[in-house]
């Protein structure tokens, strides 16, 4: 069994409760969201369908100390960090991540706080040496989302530019949002696009047909429009336009890697029709460019039926990257996932294929350069 | 030979508006239904995506006649290579549903069966129908099942355009899947009728595609949802009986869902207590696969790895060539992929227990086996 170090793409913490972001904000808006508190909100809702356990949090993350699942660096250090041999995770924030607030420029600044806040809060109060985060990208006004990365790209604890919320309503290859990549391409940082932005207030169809009608098919179906991203930012030229640029695409699942890219590479010559930028075969910019995360890993009723259809697609041990989405209900840990996989995927999927794809500093510890007691640091 | 997926439509507008009433003709301007010579209006509408070469087969439009227009020309590029029984789909006319004026929508889809009965089944033994239904009225829709849904050579019923917006699963849709089932007729959902502007569906999650190259690659998503809605809304419970084929998605994408479905039933099933089985299950007894357009990899041993990862597969694909379409699968192009022990299975046998042939049948309509819509009350463990 696979017992090497792991890289754990998204890690979802919190804030204790929302005076923590506000505190971040810059006072003009601490001045519009304090008075009154109640008017104006922070974060578009997310319970379109209620989740059947009244949360989509595993139980046993609620911290004792209270507040919501994620909140508590000591829980995650306790019940994750230190159950299995993580090396780096990647913090993610946790869903609803603001940009789909009414207001632009709020929204802005709500992104611009939380980065601050997390590196603040997380990175320097902890010095844990495992931590590592996204920079979560204001999208509403794109200029701005370029603007943050120009602000903090520089941060050698910040290894991957994360888009979630599809604040205007297109695919993300769609030129309305290039100015970010180009900020992020400068600093060498890969985009990392986090499944569920299509909700949120964003007014995006997140289902194509129609809207569902029960959590049930809206949670089946999120695969969906993140598949669109990708064929958008093949179709649009955007590894053409920035031929370095990587893109992780995060909790949308696997299985329907063949069908995403069978279908592109049987329409690559109308590509060249209508988007003559295309040069090359749509799965050769996928397998050069993009990385996906392995959570929530499909369950097939034999484990070699999964490994049997990825193979179909090529080369997929090199695309996949663990993670674990913790403290979601639906959590991948480590070894359920190394069991799933044939050995020689084992490492890769664990730890290689993320080490080669994000903007890691030069001097991130190794393992066995981590003390036993790193988890203690505080 | 049983092909489940061929296109036929009309040369001109005039040619389906000749099977309206007088009235509709006047309200759509039939030549010399009124004086002057105003321009019919156009019936149908608006389809957003087209491809830069052209729809269609290049041999399948002659003298300007548009592509499945021509019955010689089916029968010669197609019923005469040895078809069995072919199932007509209808083109554009897979619009109808998303006709904004829904009493014009009734009578375009009335018309549209007459003409395929009288142009079209009336000539020849081996075509065969599906009742296009007007769904954005529930209750029109059953009429037209209830009027020609015994032709003996109808088949099913075709969900094509998405008329209420909403996934085919939904309540408000029931009384259709009722009416079909009390038949014996199949439901046939063809993609593209979510990318139809008047639907208020998109036919992508995520935002509209920006060129016909990004709709192609995806017509099949709102196949997806459909499928979701389905096993989810408890369709399938509540008629037992009744079967799916889903069509012009090809056959990749059932596979990318299918698995985690089946692991969320468990988590969720306190929301939708009245599904019963995994969707695997439904899709083995209720649920049917069109191969067209059957897109696989470059290696054909790869697409039947995949398809081999669902076990039984062959008995839930059922061929259709998709003429007169620009990506028409004919029987060679399909064999050439699939396993040849597969064979009667996909060209024939799943079709032939698929659609219902010969006409009006009284079927012993199972009953349903859950009360659909109600909550369970659950018992709750007793704290000692």
């Amino acid at each position: 069994m696979y017992d090497g170090p792991i890289i754990d793409v998204d890690v979802h913490h919190r804030w204790h409760s929302e005076d923590d972001l506000i505190s971040y904000l810059e006072p003009e808006w601490r001045d519009v969201v304090e008075r009154p508190r109640s008017a104006v909100a922070l974060e578009a809702p997310v319970a379109l369908f209620h989740h059947t356990t009244g949360s989509n949090k595993r139980p046993d993350t609620f911290p004792d100390t209270g507040g919501p699942p994620g909140s508590s660096y000591e829980q995650m250090r306790d019940q994750y960090l230190n159950a299995f041999p993580v090396e780096r995770v990647v913090l993610s924030f946790d869903i609803g991540t603001s940009g789909g607030v009414a207001n632009p420029y709020l929204a802005s600044a709500l992104c611009r706080a939380a980065n601050d806040w997390c590196l603040d809060r997380w990175i320097d109060q902890h010095k844990d040496p495992r931590l590592y985060t996204g920079l979560l990208v204001p999208t509403q006004l794109p200029e701005d989302g370029a603007r943050e990365i120009r602000r903090l790209g520089d941060h050698p604890r910040i290894v991957e530019a994360l888009v979630v919320s599809n604040a205007l309503g297109r695919p993300f290859g769609h030129p309305v949002y290039h100015p970010i990549y180009e900020a992020a391409n400068e600093f060498e940082l890969p985009i990392a696009v986090h499944g569920g932005g299509d909700q949120w207030s964003t007014n995006t169809h997140f289902t194509a047909g129609g809207m569902p009608n029960s959590r049930f098919e809206f949670h089946t179906s999120s695969p969906m429009s993140a598949m669109l991203h990708i064929a958008s930012f093949i179709t649009h030229g955007v590894f053409e336009k920035f031929p370095k640029l990587k893109l992780v695409m995060i909790e949308i699942g696997t299985t329907w890697i063949p069908w995403l890219l069978w279908n592109l590479d049987k329409s690559v010559d109308l590509l060249r029709r209508e988007s003559p930028w295309v040069k090359r075969l749509p799965s050769e910019y996928f397998f050069d460019h993009i990385r996906l995360s392995s959570q929530p890993l499909e369950l097939s009723p034999d484990k070699r039926q999964l490994v049997e259809l990825l193979e179909s697609a090529g080369p997929v041990d090199e695309v996949i990257v663990f993670a674990s989405d913790y403290p979601h209900w639906d959590t991948d840990d480590p070894s359920y996932v190394a069991r799933r996989l044939p050995e020689s995927w084992q490492r890769k999927v664990l730890y290689e294929n993320c080490l080669h794809t994000l903007r890691w500093p030069s001097d991130a510890l190794r393992l066995d350069e981590l003390s036993p007691a790193a988890a203690s640091v505080t | 030979m049983i092909d489940a997926c061929v296109h036929h439509h009309w040369a001109q507008q005039s040619e389906l508006m000749d099977y309206m009433s007088r009235g509709w003709q006047e309200y759509l301007r039939q030549p010399e239904s009124l004086p002057g010579d105003l321009d019919p209006i156009a019936i149908l509408p608006w389809f957003p995506y087209s491809r830069p070469d052209g729809d269609k087969l290049p041999d399948s439009v002659s003298d300007g006649r548009p592509a499945g227009s021509s019955y010689e020309l089916v029968q010669q590029q197609l019923l005469d290579r040895g078809v069995e029984a072919a199932v007509l789909n209808y083109d554009e006319g897979m619009r109808t549903p998303a006709t904004p004026n829904t009493h014009l929508a009734r009578e375009l889809a009335r018309a549209s069966n007459d003409w395929t009965v009288d142009r079209w089944l009336s000539r020849d033994e081996r075509l065969h129908g599906l009742v296009l239904v007007p769904n954005q009225v529930t209750q029109d829709a059953v009429g037209e099942i209830t009027r020609i849904g015994d032709h003996p050579q109808m088949v099913g019923i075709l969900m094509s355009a998405n008329g209420l917006g909403k996934p085919f699963g939904h309540p408000a849709y029931h009384p259709i899947y009722a009416a079909a089932a009390e038949r014996g007729l199949p439901v046939v959902i063809h993609a593209g009728g979510d990318a139809i502007l008047e639907t208020l569906t998109h036919p992508t999650a995520g935002g509209l595609p920006t060129s016909y190259a990004e709709y192609y690659v995806f017509n099949s998503m709102p196949l997806v949802t459909h499928f979701l809605s389905l096993v989810a809304q408890g369709v399938f419970e509540k008629f037992p009986d009744l079967k799916v084929l889903f069509s012009g998605g090809g056959v990749t994408w059932l596979t990318a869902i299918l698995w985690r479905f089946d692991a969320e039933y468990m988590p969720y099933r306190r929301e939708t207590p009245w599904v019963k089985k995994t969707p695997s299950e439904y899709v083995r007894d209720n649920i049917r696969l069109c191969t067209y357009p059957l897109v696989g990899a470059a290696a054909p041993e790869r697409l039947v790895r995949l398809l081999r990862a669902f076990p039984g597969i062959e008995d839930v694909l059922v061929y259709g060539s998709g003429y007169p379409n620009w990506d028409t699968d004919f029987p060679h192009d399909v064999a050439a992929q699939l396993p040849a022990e597969w064979a009667d299975r996909v060209f024939s046998e799943n079709a032939r227990g698929f659609f219902r042939w010969g006409g009006a049948l009284s079927p012993a309509v199972a009953g349903p086996s859950a009360a659909v819509g109600e909550m369970d009350e659950i018992e709750l463990a007793s704290a000692e």
